[in-house]
């Protein structure tokens, strides 16, 4: 799925040549010009060189390898992503007299076999990197001054990018890019704002609200018994961090893989809600998908999917939070690009960092 | 853990819909991430018998699927000697945590009583159930006969 790349392509460059964790730079060696973690991924993909990958990885560090790490995946014929077994081309008589097939089973059976290996491979290679990722960046991590951001690039068009937004924004918070870094950073985004009004009354009206939603959620057929698990650990944390308001509760419920995880789900859950609301609407928005639902099903509830504009839409607007996201990418701008999810007057209450591919969390100057 | 927490309740859920397709769930104590269980197929020619299932979760669950094998032999073109079974439900890079075991189980059923000849894990049973289906269903029957687990009363 294209990410909203809104001026700049996708170029040698455009990513950080180095990434650092708490200011330990994870690979030093800033010469590598292989342009992005795509690339990387691609070379490794098609030389079936597993070990390249994972060596090569780090050096990227998570600011894109989420949405290219879709790439790995081997495209499997429609009906296999179908999680509903009568939308299989059923008729399997119809299909043996038409003429020609007799290499058919055959092939299939060599398409299938292949997707079980390719799987294995790739899965290999996806836990190498899933590995290498939890050992170098936490799922939310501790807040860092911005200034860290001119430690990862020396393209002169960053460089002037990053004077601008050190003009506005004081901190960045950096979230593990796995794919679920928007719902993270908006997850933790909310919790934090909830932390730092202390308004009681407003978190158990947003509690009641998700209530709403779950019940909303089981009208359109989502069992239960698997959705409210999400929903109870989102309020039961949210209240967690309201008895316990720290920096540390707050971390540690966005760090432990228990909490956290739920948090994403929940928050993915409530973006097809909205979809699913509006389908009149946010089918425009849709390329590649033949409807909603289909869309919700493979973008939306499976863990890992990246977000694009259209989520951010869909969440925001059903949360009623006003978030706002500032795009910096090699596009020839000097400035980075804000882009307002509802767009009208207010002031946001949630900021991002988007890099091609990922999302993190800015903090204005004026706040603490 | 996350896991056992949702394995708790969706095994209740399971024993107290007994359904009969799929019966007689054994779970150990120790590790509910290892269930089996027995799959009773309603059609021909698979309701001669049943057929032990293992359904092993990750502990990433619900994050991640489960895995299912077949413990029993089966004459079916998307289940292989080893008993692996290609069910898109379960497939990593699709698999939704709000997915339950219960529709797990249902596709299996499904996938069971109406082969996908076009999806083959075994091309030969599939080129014989698509050229020649009254053979197909007599071996398969022969074979669930002499394979299978007996079914419960």
């Amino acid at each position: 799925m294209a990410a909203p790349d809104l001026n700049g392509s996708f170029e040698e460059g455009s990513l950080p040549k180095k990434f650092k964790v708490n200011g330990n730079a994870v690979n030093g060696d800033g010469s590598s010009s292989n342009g992005g973690v795509g690339i990387t991924y691609s070379e490794a993909d098609s030389s079936n060189d597993v070990g390249s990958s994972s060596s090569q990885f780090p050096s990227y560090g998570p600011a894109s390898n989420s949405q290219d790490g879709d790439d790995l995946l081997p495209s499997y014929p429609a009906w296999q992503l179908s999680a509903d077994p009568t939308d299989y081309p059923s008729d399997s008589n119809e299909a043996s007299t038409s003429s020609g097939s007799r290499g058919e089973p055959l092939k299939h059976m060599l398409d299938c076999v292949e997707h079980q290996y390719v799987d294995e491979r790739t899965s290999k290679q996806m836990l190498d990197i899933e590995n290498e990722i939890k050992l170098n960046v936490p799922f939310v991590a501790e807040k860092e001054d911005l200034s860290v951001l001119g430690d990862e690039y020396s393209d002169p068009v960053y460089i002037a990018k990053i004077m601008d937004l050190k003009s506005k924004y004081q901190w960045l918070r950096r979230t593990r890019g796995d794919g679920n870094c928007f719902y993270r950073s908006l997850g933790f985004s909310m919790f934090e704002n909830f932390m730092r009004a202390g308004d009681k009354e407003k978190v158990e009206a947003m509690k009641r609200f998700m209530v709403e939603c779950k019940d909303g959620l089981v009208e359109l057929k989502y069992p239960a018994l698997a959705i409210e698990d999400f929903m109870d650990v989102f309020n039961d944390q949210l209240t967690k961090v309201m008895e316990t308001p720290t920096d540390e509760e707050l971390l540690r419920i966005f760090q432990e893989q228990g909490s956290s995880d739920f948090i994403v789900v929940w928050l993915r859950f409530l973006t097809v809600l909205q979809l699913r609301r509006e389908p009149e609407f946010y089918q425009n928005f849709i390329e590649n998908h033949s409807s909603v639902v289909e869309f919700c099903q493979m973008e939306v509830e499976p863990m890992y999917k990246e977000s694009d504009h259209i989520h951010i839409i869909a969440v925001a607007s059903l949360l009623k939070i006003k978030i706002r996201v500032e795009y910096m990418d090699r596009g020839d701008s000097p400035t980075v690009i804000g882009h307002d999810f509802p767009e009208d007057d207010a002031v946001p209450e949630i900021y991002l960092l988007y890099r091609p591919g990922h999302y993190d969390i800015l903090y204005r100057k004026d706040s603490d | 853990m996350a896991a056992t927490r949702r394995l708790t309740k969706e095994l209740q859920d399971l024993k107290t819909q007994n359904s009969k397709g799929f019966r007689d769930i054994k779970v150990d104590e120790q590790n509910l991430l290892q269930w089996q269980g027995l799959l009773v197929p309603e059609h021909p020619p698979y309701n001669k018998g049943a057929f032990l299932v293992d359904i092993v979760f990750p502990a990433e669950y619900p994050f991640k699927p489960p895995k299912i094998n077949f413990r029993t032999k089966i004459y079916h073109p998307n289940i292989d000697e080893k008993g692996q079974v290609c069910l898109p439900i379960v497939q990593a890079d699709n698999w939704k945590p709000a997915t339950k075991t219960e529709q797990v189980i249902q596709s299996l059923l499904d996938l069971i009583s109406e082969p996908e000849p076009d999806h083959p894990l075994r091309a030969d049973l599939a080129e014989e159930f698509t050229k020649d289906k009254k053979k197909f269903l007599k071996n398969a029957e022969e074979f669930t006969k002499k394979h299978a687990e007996k079914r419960p009363e």
